[in-house]
């Protein structure tokens, strides 16, 4: 009993101070949120005041009302291209690092090493020859020009591979032995068992793709055509430079990568609970 | 596989290794081929611009190859010999920094505390909030009449600085910044990893005896290393992709105090015009992580735990 | 093992999305360059589409472009569709939308905007890129320096043969305004921004200072004023200038510096360009009329400050802020804004910044001549829009200038009520020698680049100006070598 109670009250203090570490995070964030709310002199004159004196809603109405630019159809876009991509690369970037971590080919190691050195590429030195290429493949001013570069990252290759790895050969030795081949191995034995990461995946994917901005702005070029990011700049720039809207727009942006993150959520709790290695 | 075995067994070894051989490829393929075209290609062309003397991809036709000039040009030059410095010092200072916090706030987060979803929410928001946005917020918290200058104020400092535009604040600042930015990342990712240690072994070192710090030292942290790993050399590539960061926060200023190489290599590519010469420091800096990253991947068996 | 089962299940429908996903790309490929095919070769039909829309206008619209083709002499781009890249601002900005009204009125040219974001210095400029990559692009616009880059990327159409073929008297219009590299023409400017002092008349009014005149508004005065303006309690200054490259040269320009000597080599070690930068930092730190950079970096100060916040007596910057003066609904303000000339050193001539807006056209235009019509079109007749633009032309008379004035310029400003003669000594001065806001020449982004590091640390007090300037001529003379 005694230990019980000292350890709920150290739980208590740990979740104080990590609170307190996380209002250092979030402030900004506050501060973000409440401007939006602000009319425009106000979020430069009274910049740490976080309940405005005024709070008005017309930068949202600007927004959205905005008599020259389909707002929506920009969320629309950017949904679709984010999902085509999170589809695709759960897909290939799986079913890759399950090859580089489970399967033992000849060359394994050093194929993988070979394209983890394109990561350390400073990625704009590539801008132009991108766009070059991508005039080539006539996917210039298509969502594909944002999602295919995408899949084929070795990033999340690395970390899912990483991720396989923690998993026991031992687990997959077994159903070998049972006849199983690779395929089965990778879609119901590995796949489940590595949720936590897939989500991990999908959720920083989507943050990715969601937020990039230089892509969208180079490779995309019709305004109907074009992403979330860039059509906010595009926005905030029309009417001077006003810090209000500004901070409007981000917080309009932010709120589809909010509910995914929420609804993901669920996906960590039920890691907690159910040990990788019980099988 | 055993050394005795007789020969027909070893030949039925390489066909079980040839068929391996063949699933391995044919999984890794459809990766290849678009790995090829988006990633490979761009950077082929790029490291062969790193040997040209082109400015403008419009008159390729005036553009020589000029072998390793780029480069001597690089390591003769003052400026941007300072910006790699620089961007050693922002690494040296942010990759430890991202490591440790990442994992201390994960393994609390996943040692059960109160509101953990809140908690959780509250590191994940600055990873995925607009960098522009946060820049004008940061900037408006460390001026003039912000709550830094206040508090500095009221521990009776006469002068404080204005952290951002100091010569020798004005980096180590950009990347706290960049690490509040880009925790989030750390910490989810060693979140993932934490939740797939055994309980079981938790439970039976638990039994045994050993202390909090015990149970961290040889079961959790062993039992995450490839996580580690893996966060080790994406936390170093990332502090070298930090362009969109200190862009927004300062610039590269106050003179030249955070002009590191991401911003140098853009400046000499896209302000100056010199693609042939800012595809050469591209490629130095590749190498430079290259070699990084290999004595990692030949270190890693001494810790990493597969 | 239900679970086990569900979950492989999910993965084949997975798969199944993700390959019609991919059958889904090669289809939209196909039908985006199918219609961007569509819309290079047959403007006209994209044109009759668009009309469609509005029957009324369609019939009009086809027989107008059926009396084009017989009607040569008089418009002979009629009906012909050109692609404007512009940055957000200007394309959904009302002025543009006039002006592609205009030009349609007057040309029967058709312009449809290609609208790309702005970037900020030391960012990917997306407009030059598509251009290098060929991408087909009828008109562009930027600044007579900003050109320069496009000229070196060889992406712009020489326009001395343009103008030939039309007849066309650029010179004759535009005068020194031209954008001219190694010979030839590049651009044709449609307006000049020109530098002005604005102030706010209620900060003169409470501190009991006369209205300026702009007769001898030399520095001199300018600083004598704005230190009777400040007041630190209220948290006023006098004066308010921002952090661009120009403010560390202008009193050398001012005084007859220039960026380059004879033999080509950097000018920063004239002592003209160390008593300019001691001048222009010295105004925040020893004069203290204006925030000092340091206060004026880290306070974030943004460059619609004079108007947004009314703390400021006076400002000192290009005519383009102008804009925002009548923007009520975005800056509300209940004082008055006066307008004059910008100042300039006792015993100099007059003089001021200047820097025009040109339209240019690629080389990768298929119309050129079109495109060039319609920009001789837009940069002759832009200044009477109503939208505040100084015109960029030496061929219009003193009454065609007044009845401007008159009619279109003053009338955004009839709040604060600015006479003729205001916007005439302003911007209308003949004799005030105009002087390139921008250094135009080798190396000149990386210069610019080294006269702000430098300046500003200089003017935060974390090098002294011998340094200062050695380091600027040193950095300076490199860029040009590299530029070469």
């Amino acid at each position: 009993m005694n230990t019980k109670q000292k350890n709920n009250i150290m739980s208590w203090v740990w979740t104080a101070i990590l609170i307190i570490i996380g209002i250092v995070c979030v402030y900004p964030f506050l501060f973000m949120l409440s401007s939006s709310f602000k009319v425009s002199g106000d979020v430069l004159s009274k910049p740490l005041q976080l309940i405005p004196d005024t709070i008005t809603f017309s930068n949202f109405k600007d927004l959205f009302g905005d008599p020259y630019y389909d707002f929506g159809k920009w969320y629309m876009n950017t949904i679709v291209m984010t999902a085509v991509t999170i589809g695709l690369k759960v897909f290939v970037v799986s079913i890759t690092a399950y090859a580089f971590s489970k399967i033992n080919f000849k060359g394994r190691d050093a194929i993988f090493l070979v394209l983890l050195t394109t990561l350390m590429i400073p990625g704009d030195i590539m801008l132009i020859p991108r766009y070059i290429i991508f005039k080539q493949l006539h996917i210039l001013d298509t969502m594909w020009s944002l999602a295919l570069p995408a899949t084929f990252d070795i990033y999340f290759v690395f970390m899912m591979r990483q991720a396989f790895i923690g998993i026991p050969d031992s687990i997959s030795e077994a159903a070998k032995i049972d006849g199983c081949g690779h395929f089965i191995i990778y879609s119901r034995i590995i796949l489940p068992l590595a949720k936590p990461s897939i989500v991990t995946m999908i959720l920083f994917t989507f943050v990715w793709s969601w937020n990039d901005y230089m892509g969208p702005y180079i490779f995309i070029s019709s305004l109907e055509k074009q992403m979330l990011s860039v059509g906010i700049k595009l926005f905030t720039e029309g009417t001077v430079t006003d810090p209000a809207l500004q901070m409007a727009a981000a917080t309009v942006v932010l709120i589809p990568v909010l509910v995914l993150f929420f609804f993901s959520q669920k996906y960590f709790v039920e890691g907690v609970n159910s040990s990788a290695v019980k099988g | 596989m055993k050394n005795n075995t007789g020969k027909k067994m070893r030949v039925s070894v390489s066909t079980a290794q040839k068929k391996e051989n063949f699933t391995g490829y044919a999984f890794v393929l459809p990766y290849l081929l678009g790995f090829l075209i988006f990633q490979g290609l761009p950077f082929f062309i790029a490291m062969v611009l790193g040997f040209t003397n082109a400015r403008y991809i419009s008159k390729l036709e005036e553009v020589e190859f000029i072998g390793l000039s780029n480069f001597i040009r690089m390591f003769q030059d003052t400026d941007t010999m300072k910006a790699l410095g620089r961007t050693g010092m922002y690494t040296l200072m942010y990759v430890p920094l991202i490591m440790v916090c990442g994992f201390f706030i994960a393994y609390m987060v996943n040692k059960g505390i109160h509101l953990t979803k809140m908690v959780r929410s509250m590191f994940f928001l600055p990873y995925v909030s607009n960098m522009v946005a946060v820049a004008v917020v940061f900037k408006l918290l460390l001026g003039p009449g912000g709550p830094v200058v206040n508090l500095l104020l009221k521990m009776g400092m006469e002068e404080p600085p204005y952290l951002l535009y100091g010569l020798n604040t004005a980096l180590p600042t950009v990347v706290c910044i960049a690490v509040w930015k880009g925790i989030g990342l750390n910490f989810i990712t060693y979140l993932a990893a934490l939740q797939n240690v055994s309980s079981d072994l938790l439970e039976a070192a638990q039994i045994d005896g050993a202390t909090k710090w015990e149970r961290i030292r040889h079961i959790i942290i062993p039992s995450v290393s490839p996580t580690t790993f893996f966060l080790l050399i994406s936390s170093i590539i990332t502090s070298l992709q930090n362009f969109t960061t200190i862009q927004a926060l300062t610039g590269g200023g106050p003179g030249q105090a955070t002009t590191v190489m991401s911003i140098n290599i853009i400046r000499t590519a896209f302000s100056n015009y010199q693609t042939g010469y800012a595809s050469a420091q591209a490629l130095v800096m590749f190498l430079i992580v290259l070699v990084i990253t290999l004595i990692q991947w030949r270190g890693q068996k001494k810790w990493v735990n597969y | 093992m239900k679970r086990k089962r569900l979950l492989a299940l999910s993965l084949c429908a997975a798969m199944a999305v993700t390959s019609l996903a991919g059958c889904g790309a090669a289809k939209d490929t196909e039908s985006s360059t199918a219609q961007t095919t569509e819309n290079t070769e047959a403007p006209a039909k994209a044109e009759e589409e668009v009309k469609a829309e509005e029957p009324a206008e369609s019939s009009e619209a086809s027989t107008e472009q059926e009396s084009a083709e017989a009607n040569t002499s008089d418009k002979p781009f009629e009906g012909v569709t050109l692609k404007y890249a512009t940055t957000q601002t200007a394309s959904t900005g009302e002025e543009n939308l006039k002006l592609i009204e205009l030009v349609k009125e007057q040309t029967g040219i058709e312009i449809e905007f290609y609208v790309i974001p702005s970037a900020k210095a030391g960012e990917v400029d997306k407009t030059l890129v598509s251009l290098m990559a060929g991408d087909e692009i009828d008109l562009i616009y930027n600044t007579k320096p900003g050109l320069k880059t496009f000229y070196n990327a060889g992406v712009l159409e020489p326009m001395n043969a343009l103008a030939a073929n039309a007849g066309y008297d650029i010179k004759g219009t535009y005068g020194d305004y031209v954008p001219e590299f190694d010979g030839d023409v590049y651009g044709l400017p449609a307006f000049s921004d020109i530098w002005i002092t604005l102030y706010n008349k209620q900060i003169f009014d409470d501190a009991g200072v006369p209205y300026p005149e702009a007769e001898g508004w030399t520095w001199e005065k300018y600083i004598e004023t704005a230190q009777k303006l400040n007041n630190p309690e209220k948290g006023i200054y006098g004066s308010l200038m921002l952090d661009y490259d120009c403010y560390n040269y202008m009193y050398a320009l001012q005084k007859g510096w220039e960026p380059y000597k004879a033999d080509g080599t950097a000018n920063f070690d004239d002592p003209l360009f160390k008593e300019s930068l001691e001048f222009f930092y010295g105004l925040g730190n020893t004069e203290k009329i204006q925030p000092s950079i340091l206060e004026f970096k880290a306070a974030n100060i943004p460059w619609n400050a004079f108007v947004s916040t009314g703390q400021y007596g006076m400002f000192m910057c290009g005519g383009w802020v102008t804009s925002v003066l009548n923007q009520f609904d975005k800056y509300p303000r209940d004082w008055k804004v006066g307008l004059l000339p910008m100042p300039y050193p006792e015993g100099c001539d007059k003089s001021t910044l200047t820097v025009p807006g040109c339209y240019a056209v690629p080389v990768t235009s298929k119309n050129k001549e079109a495109a060039f019509a319609a920009e001789a079109c837009m940069a002759e007749n832009q200044y009477t829009l109503g939208m505040g633009r100084v015109p960029a032309r030496v061929d219009l008379s003193e009454e065609e200038i007044n009845s401007y004035i008159e009619e279109s310029l003053a009338k955004p400003f009839e709040f604060d009520a600015l006479s003729v003669d205001d916007f005439k000594t302003a911007w209308f001065d003949g004799g005030r020698t105009a002087l390139s806001e921008k250094i135009i020449g080798y190396g000149d982004a990386a210069i610019s680049q080294a006269v702000i590091e430098e300046g500003q640390l200089y003017g935060q007090d974390a090098q002294d100006i011998d340094t200062t300037v050695s380091k600027i001529q040193e950095r300076a003379n490199k860029a040009i070598e590299e530029d070469k």
